[in-house]
């Protein structure tokens, strides 16, 4: 296929973090965009030939009189005619001004009607891929495809609370979750395959809704834990700088549940202090974890309130010297994901 | 490394004081994470009623007649006005958060969620413009109508 995936709905290099870190964490409630363009055939270089664009292009091309394309190479940006042919090279109705190097260009008339068919798969609470819609995408003009998932992600959420508080940690299924999408190039005559539905193409979603100007944008990257000795560190899901916790009544704070963090031994700490700022306890227990509860926006319950306390600091801290903190995922799952299928990290594609 | 914090250490403030008569909300935030705030002490309860129209009858007999127009029904929206005073500004952001809330959940069994589970009930916040921080005071009160399920009546 000639059409290339030029951008992801995350965000590299994430300021604070020392190593290279990504946040394919996004709110459901705006865009979520894969960008791909299309690029038929190769073009080598471009020439003078009598004040119009000589293309000379790769094997391969399609080149024919009349036909209607889009060239984009160096300074040129347009569409054309091809007005002469020799061997693989053209001669288009778009004036000359400067020779340039390798671009493409693409033929509307060789290959008519073209467009991007997708796969959307949901991540289920098993692991495993569920297919959700087969959405059909047109390019603009310039051959840029912008796929939005968000629409079909968005039908994945909804407010529901279903906690039990009677555990350390929770998920709720319809606040977060994952998406992944595979895609075809096509066109009249065309015969080409979907590619392979991996991992590094797995964006993950909050039922969340950012605001103007807000750190990273619609990604929610301030708030996705990293195992990482970096001073920047995700942030709960809460709207103030300290919650408030009514003695006797249900109490939760939300979090991501990262990729970075599946498969590591996560504690929830807590230390409970008196009204002087003193320690009065602190505790520490493992939370729930599992596939049905990572990669999920969670609940955090508080621990038994001590005598004395009035307020009380939490976090989540990590450890990855044990043999892995679930029995479903390889400590080696977050350095880096694996396409096979015998792979019991990675869910299940679909039959 | 072996260990590392994973997330900011965030603080959650016990509150002191106790609690009777307690309206109990819990809603997401824009974020996605669960919100919870206690109105407590005192609520004032009222009814919001509204007929869906009238019909007047043909009176056969002036003088026995019962009545010479009849309710088709009613609409009957039971209201609660519950407040907070003394809130920091910290504390206004939640409320904030409670009244930009798509959906508020009120919890009907304070008493006993601990052994029957969460028995959780829509409300809706009464839409309208707010007086939330007023950013020389270090304390704010907010005052806001809860509206409660409707009751079901007979039509005629």
């Amino acid at each position: 296929m000639s059409v290339y995936l030029t951008q992801y709905p995350r965000k590299d290099n994430i300021n604070g973090f020392s190593s290279l870190k990504q946040s394919k964490w996004n709110a459901a409630h705006h865009p979520i965009v894969y960008q791909l363009q299309r690029k038929d055939f190769v073009v080598n270089s471009i020439v003078d030939s009598g004040g119009y664009v000589k293309i000379i292009c790769a094997s391969g091309a399609e080149l024919n009189v009349d036909d209607s394309i889009y060239l984009q190479c160096g300074p040129y940006d347009s569409a054309g005619t091809i007005t002469a042919v020799s061997g693989l090279t053209a001669v288009l109705d778009i004036p000359f001004t400067v020779t340039a190097g390798t671009g493409f260009y693409n033929n509307f008339t060789t290959r008519p009607n073209y467009r991007i068919t997708t796969k959307l798969y949901w991540v289920d609470s098993n692991n495993t891929y569920v297919l959700q819609q087969q959405p059909v995408f047109y390019p603009d003009p310039t051959g840029l495809v912008k796929v939005d998932v968000s629409p079909y992600v968005r039908r994945k959420c909804s407010l529901l609370n279903t906690c039990t508080y009677d555990v350390v940690s929770m998920a709720e299924p319809t606040m977060g979750g994952s998406f992944n999408m595979i895609y075809r190039e096509d066109y009249t005559g065309s015969t080409n395959n979907f590619v392979t539905l991996n991992d590094p193409r797995r964006t993950y979603y909050v039922n969340a809704a950012k605001q103007l100007r807000d750190t990273y944008g619609s990604n929610m990257a301030v708030y996705v834990p990293f195992f990482d000795a970096d001073t920047v560190k995700g942030k709960f899901l809460h709207p103030a700088t300290k919650a408030v916790y009514f003695p006797g009544f249900p109490f939760s704070l939300g979090f991501v549940y990262s990729d970075d963090i599946t498969g590591i031994d996560i504690t929830r700490e807590i230390t409970f202090k008196n009204l002087n700022g003193a320690t009065v306890s602190s505790t520490s227990d493992a939370i729930n974890a599992g596939l049905d509860h990572s990669l999920r926006m969670n609940h955090l319950m508080l621990a038994t309130i001590p005598a004395g306390a009035t307020s009380a600091d939490v976090w989540l801290q990590g450890d990855d010297s044990g043999t892995g903190g679930d029995d479903y995922f390889d400590p080696n799952f977050v350095d880096g994901y694996v396409n096979s299928r015998s792979n019991t990290d990675a869910p299940t594609n679909p039959a | 490394m072996a260990t590392a914090r994973l997330t900011e250490i965030k603080t959650v403030d016990i509150w002191q004081e106790c609690v009777n008569n307690p309206v109990y909300l819990m809603w997401y935030d824009t974020l996605g994470g669960p919100c919870y705030w206690c109105f407590a002490y005192k609520q004032q309860r009222g009814l919001s009623t509204k007929e869906i129209g009238v019909f007047i009858p043909y009176i056969d007999d002036l003088e026995t007649a019962e009545a010479d127009t009849e309710t088709l029904g009613m609409n009957v929206q039971p209201q609660l006005l519950v407040g907070a005073t003394g809130l920091t500004t910290d504390q206004m952001y939640i409320i904030e958060s409670l009244l930009s809330a798509t959906r508020v959940l009120m919890l009907t069994n304070p008493d006993d969620w601990e052994a029957d589970g969460c028995k959780w009930q829509r409300v809706g916040v009464a839409t309208g413009t707010y007086k939330t921080i007023r950013t020389d005071n270090a304390r704010h009160n907010i005052e806001l109508t809860l509206n409660l399920p409707r009751i079901n009546t007979q039509t005629q």
